[in-house]
């Protein structure tokens, strides 16, 4: 058993790679992680300033809009932010739980109308790395006499507790397969030539595709009537994105150090040790 | 053809056919003969009266003749309106009149009613001395109508009368700049939504619709057979109806062959021949000539004839003349009573109960005695097989009544009570020096009162109940379809099969899916999508037309003549019927003749069939004749530009109005070509968005693929044999249904109940819901458009108004969660929004005035008020006794702070002076959520009136009710992470999760096509067209999943989202729209542990708004017995209910319940005196109230102790 992992694709958000030697439930271990146990800074509170909002002399707006306050904590609270996994998680920081720089970040967002409020106008108070990734992910629209001023607080959670703290989407793995095909199928030549690296061998009767690489033309082989699958459930292929709050290859390592550490949990207390 | 149907929207609103007919009936300028003006001209204030005016008795005017004119005289010349009606207004308590809007009458409770006006006219001694126009009263407006403040001509007005002051803007704009907005604009800017259709009223605050009722056609001959003892007999019946007053006449063969009549009012029956003797047909040759048209009628109408000479039966010489039927007929109704007396009870008879539609006054007798003779034709016929039973569920029988009408109702019967008071009130304060006043005579308020009353009750005249109701507001979809809702008046509890089943004549016309379930099933309809509901057009004109065409107006009949009816009225033979409807075709399809006239030659009876009155419902089609239709590419595109419209389309002859009687003589080609399966360039597979017929009109149909924009030809399918062509086949659906994707690929049922569960589901009903003070109503946060949608939902604009969620939907079970319908919903997805809404209650509160000048107070209730909450309870006011918008409110918290007087002999007084009672508004017990608005204004009475409206945030929840639009519904039976849940290998895991058990026995394939076509339509981003007989077909999106990479069969692999294992099977997985329904466990949910009581039998409350008990019922107890559990009956049933211990004496022979003595502290028997032999007894409350009913009645109970054995 030699367990390898093998990048497959790397971007700043988006990850694809092979691990091989594993059990299902290995490669479930690692999904799991990766979806509910990444940390991640999300405002989870947010203050609203009610009644008149008066900028200058004379103008005067209303802090009443077209979305209820709870709409708009639950959009500003899915807008992702740059995430330092160095931060403090709440429960654990040495402030006790009360917010403090280590844990907490604050935001800030006033907007007058007529104008679509986007998550660009969301100031971090702290450091300025903290604003969000997404400047365009529109919040609310306001019209001529609206205005939004409140102040959010975020700090660092687990998709374990809820949706806004997840930085990963699409997290999945598929097992290794090989689809040997007859050469006789009338598309087979095509598929071929559309997508090259998923033919693993061929010869004068049959070629053998595999599903390793996303090929929107692999769904035909599907309907032919010589198709023979073979899978192997000890080869992973795995990928996922992230929504930018984190870097797609620190959430792996975090991942896997965080299987490791809670591991590790488990061997401190085995008993005798 | 799309152009035709785009036209038809463009045009009209979907609720066109109540804003018509409310129209046709309001006097406007432009309607001088509107059908209000027509009910004066024809109303008779009392019987004597002339019609149009009334007379004051002379004996109350000092002999002075006079009369006053509130109508038109009838006559050659039209003369003007006397009856005006002005925008909605209010008149303020301040004295000012302002204009209104819908959106104040809903904020402010108010009513949306217009000032009316009548003018006068006094005729003294037949002079006129002067004329006098009278406000009367106010009358109800329709939102969107012609005298609406929204409507387009109307709304400029409205925003001039603001009356910017100098400089003053609003929202920003000058008067100029608001002005210069497009119409839509400034629909919004009065706070309404642009997308409303309107066509309901606003009575009191509250929206409420006319539902259109259906109704069996007046003034039509109706033969059937009817049971009566065991015996058919045959029946011909009539509902002759005219100016309101309705007459059931019907004509029987008794089993020994005679002919009665049964007129209303008059009890008994009257053989046929004396009637037609009394009503002047006196010779048997006339008589024998208005009934018989077959040889074997003879014997049957000779056996009538000599049965009235019979001697014996009508002494002393049988009924011969007139006068003989006369004598017969007085002797009989009004027998030993004067002769003038009796001569008005026959005219009673004669001339306003029976047949009053053919008129009322003795002229028209004659008249009445052949159209009898007719009816008895018809009967006769029926008799000898010659004819058919009518089929009573025939929409050509059948008249609907929309608001236009049901209001005329209204309105005569309240402008009769009116006018009545007011001829009452000018005879009362009649004095001859001073003259009459009739501006201080009319009395307003009682025509509103009537009006008011029964928009808001839905009591209408007649006894009919549920006439007006109240507004749907649940989702933009119910809204429309409430708007278009057709009920018909057969009793709920009686059975009426035949009159529930679907009938061949609704095709195009109802719905024939969107019906409740239920006790109301079939006969609570919807329009379909495109109806026209006719307004009626002059008989007489036609008439006139058919003289100049050849009409024999004679009487016997001829063998070989067509006989003509208008209306259902004979009017005359003519040799050659088939000539006569198609020349009134012809002129019809040229414009030279009304576009509401309808003809039908009926071969079987010879006879032509011509119809010009309201009510009947009717739809379009293309008139296709020698095989050909005139529509083309030139119409098309003049459509396109907007240079014709529908009614250019109509006044051409390229389509006409059919109802349902003309369809009886047509043949119509539902499709106009023979539509390929698939391109036969491109291998595309073809539907309606996809072909392009390129030169429609022609006689080879040329269509284009889209696709790869080649062109091909195909079989024309409608040939010389047609008379028309369908414009397009899902105009058969209503609104409702229209929307629900693959409607065809469904079991019937399953789409009834899709589209009963679709005005259910929440949306976006109005978009100005920030505004609206509704006591009830739901938003949801994230409403989608469905990627699956059909033509109509674009008809209709559903995609701005949407009521669901585009849903990833997996179809397997996991871990038996999903069992009997039950949804497996990710719990990441609800975190991200899907599913919330928000729900609305508004709460209200008026400083009432009392009589006495005192009043209620909002304020906080200070300490010495009378029941006084604690100070913690009043935290959240401000000093007004007014709660801030955004504060968090639970049950029982203080919405309003209100103290009211006290109320007059309060059981306190004695003790202390009076003091004010605390009678704050409180949060519904149960209901938790933020104060969304708070809307202090002035109600009608000048009194302060408060809207507070509370939001509650509405996350989906376990037992919260979820439906697909194929009648696919289910509760949250889990809510699972999302990391627990299956996954594809994109990572993919679904929000929702059906269970497959669902599908096979319900056999809604649509909602497995809808599916496979959101996923498509996601992967490929596109709206997927599956309007019905016309979607993408099944196989272009396996075709286009399979382009994407996706397999064609739609299914995908998935792991196990908690062991990491793939599943062996492939699973079902696509994107289908789902609808939150309004049923939600926040709304339901109920326990009580204590609680409070009635006060009358101290039982437990019942029902959750009270937080009544829950009711131990018969077969729980039965289990409990089953059980012997004794000690447990008895604590539900007397413990946990009304238990109550009563004193009770114990001596033999009193037996009554005791008291306790409070001054000497002993327990003593009120009736023997006995101090000593009491003992407490266990019983119920409800046992002791009934002993001390049964004493109220005298009766004595005495209960006998004795020792338990």
């Amino acid at each position: 058993m030699s367990q390898n992992i093998k990048m497959l694709e790397e971007g700043d958000t988006f990850i694809r790679f092979e691990i091989s030697d594993i059990t299902p439930a290995y490669a479930n271990l690692l999904r799991r992680t990766l979806i509910n146990d990444i940390p991640k800074l999300a405002i989870s509170r947010v203050n609203f300033h009610h009644g008149e909002i008066r900028q200058g002399e004379d103008k005067v707006y209303s802090s009443s809009t077209s979305l209820f306050d709870e709409v708009i904590a639950s959009r500003i609270g899915m807008i992702p932010l740059p995430t330092d996994l160095k931060m403090n998680e709440r429960e654990t920081c040495s402030c006790g739980g009360s917010g403090c720089p280590l844990c907490t970040v604050n935001y800030s967002l006033f907007a007058v109308g007529p104008k679509m409020v986007t998550s660009g106008d969301l100031i971090s108070l702290g450091d300025a790395k903290f604003s969000p990734v997404d400047k365009e992910i529109p919040i609310v629209e306001l019209n001529e006499r609206q205005a939004i001023m409140l102040d959010g607080e975020a700090y660092m959670g687990k998709a374990r507790e809820h949706a806004r703290f997840q930085s990963t989407s699409g997290v999945s793995y598929s097992y290794h397969r090989e689809l040997t095909v007859s050469r006789k199928e009338p598309d087979v030549e095509e598929i071929m030539e559309k997508s090259p690296k998923n033919v693993l061998s061929k010869n004068e009767t049959e070629v053998v595709f595999t599903t390793d690489f996303p090929s929107k033309y692999m769904a035909k082989l599907y309907r032919m009537d010589s198709l023979k699958v073979k899978e192997d459930d000890t080869r992973f292929v795995f990928s996922f994105e992230t929504d930018g709050s984190l870097k797609a290859r620190e959430v792996l390592t975090y991942a896997i150090e965080r299987i490791r550490s809670r591991l590790e949990v488990l061997r401190e207390q085995v008993p005798g040790e | 053809m799309k152009s035709i149907l785009n036209t038809f929207f463009k045009e009209m609103e979907v609720v066109n056919h109540q804003l018509v007919s409310y129209n046709d009936f309001i006097p406007t300028e432009d309607n001088p003969d509107s059908i209000m003006q027509e009910v004066l001209d024809t109303l008779r204030v009392t019987d004597d009266d002339e019609p149009g005016e009334m007379k004051l008795d002379r004996s109350k005017t000092g002999g002075a003749d006079i009369r006053i004119r509130f109508g038109r005289k009838k006559g050659k010349i039209k003369l003007d309106p006397t009856i005006r009606i002005e925008l909605p207004k209010i008149r303020e308590p301040t004295g000012s009149e302002n204009f209104i809007t819908p959106l104040e009458s809903r904020l402010r409770d108010l009513n949306y009613m217009a000032p009316l006006f009548l003018e006068f006219t006094v005729i003294e001694d037949d002079i006129e001395t002067r004329k006098e126009p009278v406000k009367i009263g106010e009358f109800p407006v329709m939102v969107r109508s012609k005298i609406c403040i929204l409507h387009r001509n109307n709304i400029d007005e409205f925003i001039r009368r603001i009356n910017l002051r100098k400089n003053e803007k609003i929202k920003g704009m000058s008067e100029e700049e608001l002005l210069a907005l497009p119409f839509e604009r400034k629909v919004q800017l009065l706070g309404e939504d642009p997308q409303d259709p309107g066509g309901y009223f606003i009575i009191g605050g509250t929206e409420r619709t006319l539902i259109s009722m259906e109704d069996l056609a007046p003034n039509k001959i109706i033969v059937e057979f009817e049971e009566r003892y065991d015996t058919n007999i045959e029946v011909a019946k009539i509902f002759s109806q005219r100016e309101g007053y309705r007459a059931l006449i019907t004509v029987e063969r008794k089993t020994d062959g005679i002919l009665i009549v049964s007129i209303p009012s008059i009890a008994g029956t009257i053989p046929l021949v004396v009637l037609m003797k009394a009503l002047g047909v006196e010779k048997d040759k006339d008589i024998y000539d208005s009934i018989v048209t077959n040889d074997r009628m003879v014997p049957l109408v000779y056996a009538n004839m000599e049965d009235a000479e019979n001697t014996e039966l009508y002494p002393p010489n049988g009924i011969m003349t007139t006068k003989d039927a006369i004598n017969y007929l007085e002797k009989r109704f009004a027998a030993g009573q004067a002769k003038e007396f009796r001569e008005k009870k026959l005219s009673q008879i004669l001339d306003k109960n029976l047949l009053p539609h053919l008129g009322d006054t003795p002229d028209d007798r004659t008249k009445k005695g052949i159209y009898l003779g007719r009816m008895a034709r018809a009967l006769l016929e029926l008799h000898l097989g010659i004819r058919k039973e009518d089929d009573k569920d025939h929409l050509a029988n059948k008249r609907i009544k929309l608001s236009g009408d049901l209001m005329e109702e209204l309105f005569r019967s309240s402008v009769q009570a009116l006018l009545k008071d007011l001829k009452g009130q000018l005879e009362k304060t009649y004095n001859k020096k001073r003259g009459i006043r009739l501006s201080a005579a009319v009395r307003q308020d009682v025509l509103n009162e009537k009006l008011k009353h029964a928009l808001s009750t839905g009591n209408w005249i007649g006894g009919r109940t549920g006439v007006s109701q109240l507004l749907e507001r649940t989702s933009y979809i119910a809204t429309l379809s409430h708007l278009r809702r057709i009920s018909s008046p057969l009793t709920r509890s009686q059975p009426h099969f035949e009159a529930r089943d679907l009938h061949p004549t609704q095709w195009g016309r109802m719905c024939p899916n969107e019906t409740p379930e239920g006790q109301n099933c079939g006969l609570v309809k919807n329009a379909s999508l495109i109806i026209d509901i006719t307004e009626g057009y002059p008989e007489e004109n036609i008439i006139e037309l058919l003289k100049k065409m050849g009409l024999e107006e004679i009487l016997g009949e001829k063998p070989g003549l067509t006989r003509i009816y208008v209306n259902g009225n004979l009017v005359g033979y003519h040799k050659d019927g088939t000539f006569v409807v198609s020349e009134l075709r012809k002129r019809r399809r040229s414009g030279a003749l009304s576009s509401q006239v309808n003809v039908r030659m009926d071969e079987v009876t010879n006879e032509v069939i011509i119809n010009t009155d309201k009510g009947r419902i009717r739809r379009p089609l293309l008139v296709v004749y020698d095989g050909k239709i005139k529509f083309n590419t030139k119409i098309q595109e003049d459509l396109d530009h907007g240079k014709i419209g529908i009614k250019n389309l109509v006044s051409s002859g390229i389509i006409e109005w059919l109802d349902a009687e003309e369809e009886e003589n047509s043949y119509i080609a539902i499709y106009p070509y023979e539509k390929p399966e698939s391109c036969p360039h491109c291998g595309a597979f073809l539907y309606s968005d996809l072909i392009e017929w390129t030169n429609p009109g022609e006689d080879k149909v040329s269509l284009k693929c889209l696709k790869c924009n080649s062109t091909f030809e195909v079989k024309k399918t409608y040939t010389s044999e047609h008379t028309h062509l369908e414009i397009d086949p899902m105009m058969i659906q209503g609104v409702v249904v229209g929307v629900i994707p693959y409607t065809e690929h469904n079991q019937s049922p399953r789409v009834t109940m899709g589209a009963a569960m679709t005005k259910q589901s929440l949306g976006l009903s109005t978009s100005n819901y920030r505004l609206r003070p509704d006591t009830r109503g739901h938003l949801l946060h994230y409403p989608q458009k469905p990627l699956v949608t059909t033509r109509t939902a674009d008809y209709i604009r559903y995609n701005s108004r949407p009521s669901g969620q585009n849903a990833v939907v997996a179809l397997i079970s996991y871990h038996n969660y999903n069992i009997q319908d039950a949804v497996i919903v990710n719990k990441a997805s609800i975190e991200r929004g899907l599913g919330r809404s928000a729900f609305f209650r508004t709460y209200r509160a008026e400083e009432k005035r009392y009589p006495g000048g005192q009043e209620d107070r909002f304020e906080i209730p200070p300490p010495e008020v009378r029941g006084v909450r604690s100070e913690e309870a009043y935290r959240n006011l401000d000093e007004n006794g007014i709660i801030a918008p955004e504060t968090f409110v639970t049950s029982g918290d203080v919405l309003i702070g209100k103290t009211s007087p006290p109320r007059f002999m309060e059981e306190e007084q004695h003790i202390s002076i009076q003091k004010r009672r605390e009678s704050s508004i409180t949060n519904r017990p149960g209901e938790s959520g933020y104060v969304d608005s708070v809307l202090l204004t002035v109600s009608e009475n000048n009194s302060r009136l408060l809207k507070v409206k509370v939001r509650d945030d509405r996350i989906p929840e376990l037992g919260d009710k979820f439906a697909s639009r194929h009648g696919q519904k289910g509760v949250i039976g889990a809510i699972i992470p999302q990391e627990d849940l299956p996954f594809t290998e994109d990572g993919i895991i679904p929000d929702i999760i059906i269970n497959p058990h669902s599908i096979p026995s319900r056999m809604t394939v649509g909602h497995l096509l809808e599916t496979l076509g959101g996923k498509a339509g996601s992967l490929e981003g596109r709206q997927i067209n599956s309007t019905v007989f016309n979607g993408e077909p099944e196989e272009s999106l396996r075709e286009a999943l399979e382009r994407n990479g996706y397999k064609y069969s739609g299914r995908e692999t998935m792991y196990d989202g908690l062991t990491g294992r793939k599943f062996k099977a492939d699973i079902f997985i696509g994107i289908v729209y789902y609808q939150k329904l309004h049923h939600m466990v926040a709304g339901k949910f109920h326990a009580r542990s204590r609680g409070p009581v009635q006060i009358l039998t101290r039982q437990p409350t019942e029902g959750r708004s009270r937080q009544g008990g829950l009711r131990f019922g018969e077969m729980e107890r039965d289990t409990l017995i089953g059980h012997g559990a004794a000690m447990a009956i008895k604590d539900r049933l007397l413990d946990q209910s009304d238990g109550f211990t009563i004193y009770v004496c114990g001596d033999q022979d009193c037996g009554h319940v005791a008291i306790y003595d409070y001054k000497t502290h002993e327990l003593r028997c009120p009736v023997c005196g006995n101090t000593s032999n009491i003992h407490p007894i266990e019983t119920s409350y409800a046992f002791k109230l009934m002993r001390d009913e049964l004493m109220s009645l005298g009766v004595v109970m005495r209960l006998r102790l004795g020792d338990l054995k």
